[in-house]
């Protein structure tokens, strides 16, 4: 059970410095990837802002790819526990940790609400993989050493 | 009751019977053409697929990744 942030999906429908990462985790794992309410918006800005000229066709791709049901499929989570919960993660951890933003709690929180085992994000620049981990999700790329030292903080702190 | 009614139940049967009255058919030859329209329409798109689908796109790299848009929108 592998939950991607939108970092991930974004990698994997467009062309950017993850894609070959992403890549290889895709063919390793041959993952069927759950798109909820979290990724439309984000999928959106990325794609118009990065690729303006293939947008359409980027986002009409994740459509029929989701209607396929091969490689995305429809997480259906509802919006208000899901809220709640990253809410309480926020009020944990945002104090000592300020780059926290309140999507990245939302994407752990949908992951936790979802029951998913795995967390596949290529945001290092927050603290959104290394709350995944508190919870005890599996993280994918491993944490790197400042999120090991942030983590350690973040349980110890 | 119909065969439809047997097979289904009876709220969707009858929302069905009317979708094909609503386009002229019988139930029975609206079934058959969406079992054929199923049949003749191309796979679900799978991940062997995908990365060469990616590059026929000839998509330009995108200046930075998500997650520098997000640091860079300032997104809190």
């Amino acid at each position: 059970m592998i939950y991607a942030d939108t970092s991930f999906i974004a990698s994997v429908y467009g062309l950017d410095a993850n894609t070959t990462e992403a890549r290889q985790f895709i063919e390793a794992s041959r993952p069927r990837l759950p798109l909820g309410f979290l990724h439309w918006p984000e999928l959106a800005k990325c794609f118009w802002t990065s690729q303006p000229e293939n947008a359409e066709i980027l986002w009409d791709w994740v459509k029929t790819d989701l209607a396929g049901g091969k490689k995305l499929y429809p997480l259906e989570l509802e919006a208000d526990p899901v809220a709640r919960r990253a809410a309480g993660l926020l009020i944990h951890y945002c104090p000592r940790w300020q780059k926290l933003r309140s999507l990245d709690a939302l994407h752990v929180a949908a992951a936790l609400a979802g029951g998913f085992k795995t967390f596949v994000s290529f945001d290092t620049r927050s603290f959104q993989r290394t709350l995944a981990a508190t919870q005890k999700l599996k993280v994918w790329p491993p944490l790197t050493a400042a999120e090991h030292l942030a983590l350690k903080s973040g349980l110890t702190g | 009751m119909t065969l439809l009614q047997t097979r289904v139940d009876d709220q969707t049967a009858r929302r069905f019977e009317k979708a094909a009255r609503d386009r002229g058919e019988t139930a029975y030859s609206y079934l058959q053409r969406m079992v054929a329209e199923a049949a003749a329409a191309p796979a679900p798109e799978t991940w062997d697929t995908h990365w060469k689908r990616l590059k026929s796109l000839k998509l330009k790299p995108a200046p930075q990744t998500l997650a520098e848009l997000r640091e860079a929108a300032g997104e809190r």
